[in-house]
């Protein structure tokens, strides 16, 4: 229909009479006239070849409107970007960053940790070796743990916080977990055959033995607790939906109980094993744990866990626990697993 | 209200005296209102729209005022000089430009007055869209008349073909009766699809400039042109198939008239004819 349009409307001839004026012509284009005349114009120079080449020419001899200039260019704000950019990161860094320990009481609680690490045992099987494994993994980084290269500069960044000190409260934690420690040094020597001196530094081993354990980052409306493996001192915490109720596994001890959203709080009756990695609190009084090893702890009445049965022995990463009886349980290769009778039975 | 608008106008600052003025607001309600008088509401809302520093100066530049004239030397006549390169880059319209400029200042007289273009200037738009319109219908005037003013293409210098095609008998009747339901078609499509139409065709205004000139957007330009082509080939084959042609002749008709370069293409009749419009470019931008 190409074609045929332009020849057919080419061919139109110019009205007789009736012409627009100049005058009419810029003030239709300016859109100034009243509907009714404009109306008319409209009309008159749809249909006549002169008044509508008149037309065009006039559009074409108008300027394009300039686009309006962003506030961005017209102030030439492009030079804030990488100003603002940096600043922001600046900010975000100071905020984050905990204040810098003075270096002799660096040097003195790393000193500390390298004491209270004895020589190399050979891990033990019995059940205490269960909280010797948390303390271990409250201490130092496993090889699944081990931080990546930038993860690392965090670890050294917190080997040099404050929090440095509860490292040192580990440092004297009693004899068991001492020993935690030292199964975990051995641990690698397992395959290696030269263990490291006993005396050496643990962070001359890996930046920031020590100073690895688990923190919790809590969903402030669901009763679901994803735990994350952070290179932080703080102990896991789990809180329930009203965040009023909270459970803390602390170096491997006993889990603490509050009600008072933290305020005080209560040891549990037993200490929990299998280095806690996640939580999750369903309802009052509620508490599911998991962590290594196929690690399921469950209490109902807040203090009391006990360990469920788990079909395998693999590291468990998170949990979502719905009652005292069902709960989804994640592992840290990506499986789930979920059971509806408090662990007796475990479906894929 | 006319001292008002006189003080609106900075009508003083060229020296145009109210009575002036309010002359010059009286001439452009007569062109606004030809044969009618006006209520009191419709005339003042009229003048308030009116661009009264525009009419204020077209006063001064009329009676020769030369703060007046510097004024428009300064601001409007480089506007006319880009208006004129815009128009034909080639500088005809400069010399049209430079001819309007004259007729602005009133070189022309008539029984012994001296004749100023700007006594038709009456402030219904702005004065630089003003200068720019009558730059436009002087030049389409211009080329029109030196349209009909050039000799025919010689036919004889265009070789001769050795076979001439074979000549459908029954297309002259196939593109008559298309042009002419074609015609009819484009008669009764509305005033705005018509000139949108028109704009895009016939006078090759992309359809950002259609969308200038309309009001629109130039997206809504495009939807309505596709819109209005699509309306326009289903009444063609309508009013073909009123005529009594079935549908493989309204094909045929239809690519007759596709083909065929006009009612009397002497290339065409010779064998020579050689495709007259290319395909339609982009316009889009």
């Amino acid at each position: 229909m190409d074609p045929l349009l332009s020849r057919a409307l080419s061919g139109l001839q110019a009205a007789d009479a009736g012409c627009v004026d100049a005058e009419t012509m810029a003030a239709w284009v300016e859109r100034t006239l009243p509907s009714s005349a404009a109306a008319q114009v409209e009309a008159h120079v749809s249909s006549c070849s002169r008044c509508q080449a008149a037309m065009a020419t006039l559009v074409r001899s108008i300027p394009a409107p300039t686009p309006v200039e962003s506030l961005w260019k017209r102030w030439q704000l492009g030079w804030l970007v990488p100003i603002a950019g940096t600043a922001a990161a600046v900010a975000i860094y100071v905020a984050a960053r905990p204040p810098a320990q003075p270096a002799p009481e660096l040097a003195q609680s790393r000193a500390a940790v390298a004491s209270a690490t004895p020589a190399a045992v050979p891990p033990s099987v019995t059940p205490e070796s269960d909280a010797k494994r948390e303390a271990r993994a409250d201490t130092a980084p496993s090889e699944k743990t081990a931080p990546p290269p930038a993860a690392q500069g965090n670890v050294a960044r917190d080997a040099a916080s404050p929090r440095e000190e509860q490292v040192q409260e580990r440092g004297r934690a009693p004899q068991s977990e001492t020993v935690g420690l030292s199964a975990e040094a051995s641990r690698p020597q397992a395959s290696a055959p030269a263990a490291p001196p006993a005396s050496a530094p643990r962070e001359a081993q890996a930046p920031g033995v020590g100073s690895v354990a688990e923190t919790v980052i809590v969903s402030g409306v669901a009763p679901v607790v994803e735990a994350r493996r952070a290179f932080t001192v703080e102990p896991l915490e789990v809180r329930s939906a009203t965040g009023a109720e909270r459970w803390r596994v602390a170096a491997g001890a006993t889990v603490q109980h509050s009600i008072d959203s933290g305020a005080t709080w209560q040891a549990g009756t037993a200490p929990v094993s299998g280095g806690i990695r996640a939580g999750s609190a369903p309802g009052a009084g509620i508490c599911w744990l998991v962590g290594n090893g196929g690690a399921v702890w469950v209490a109902t009445d807040g203090t009391t866990f006990r360990r469920l049965p788990f079909p395998e022995t693999i590291d468990l990463a998170s949990v979502l626990a719905t009652s005292a009886r069902a709960a989804t349980v994640t592992s840290s290769d990506g499986r789930t697993f979920r059971t509806d009778d408090q662990g007796m039975t475990w479906s894929q | 209200m006319v001292r008002e608008l006189f003080t609106r106008a900075h009508a003083a600052r060229w020296e145009v005296s109210p009575a002036q003025f309010e002359v010059a607001l009286a001439r452009s309600l007569l062109k606004a209102f030809p044969g009618q008088v006006p209520s009191t509401s419709e005339a003042e809302k009229y003048l308030r729209g009116l661009h009264l520093e525009d009419l204020a100066l077209a006063c001064a530049c009329e009676n020769g005022h030369e703060g007046g004239w510097e004024h428009f030397v300064r601001e409007f006549r480089p506007q006319l000089y880009r208006a004129a390169s815009a128009i034909d880059p080639t500088g005809g319209a400069r010399e049209l430009a430079d001819a309007l400029y004259a007729d602005l200042f009133g070189l022309k007289e008539r029984d012994g007055i001296r004749q100023s273009l700007f006594r038709y200037f009456h402030g219904r738009s702005s004065l630089s869209t003003w200068l720019r319109s009558v730059l436009s219908q002087r030049n389409v005037d211009r080329v029109r008349s030196e349209r009909r003013l050039e000799p025919l293409p010689d036919e004889s210098t265009r070789p001769l073909a050795a076979t001439p095609a074979p000549v459908n008998p029954d297309r002259p009747r196939h593109v008559a009766a298309l042009m002419a339901a074609l015609a009819s078609v484009i008669e009764r499509l509305t005033p705005r699809d018509r000139l949108r139409l028109a704009c895009y065709y016939a006078q090759d205004l992309t359809l950002a400039q259609i969308g200038r000139m309309t009001g629109e957007h130039e997206a809504t330009v495009s939807r309505h042109l596709t819109r209005t082509r699509r309306d326009v080939r289903r009444d063609v084959e309508d009013e073909l198939r009123r005529h009594g042609m079935a549908a493989p002749e309204i094909v045929e008709c239809l690519a007759q008239g596709v083909d065929d370069a006009g009612a009397l293409d002497i290339g065409d009749l010779l064998g020579t004819a050689e495709p007259r419009k290319d395909s339609v470019p982009d316009r889009s931008r």
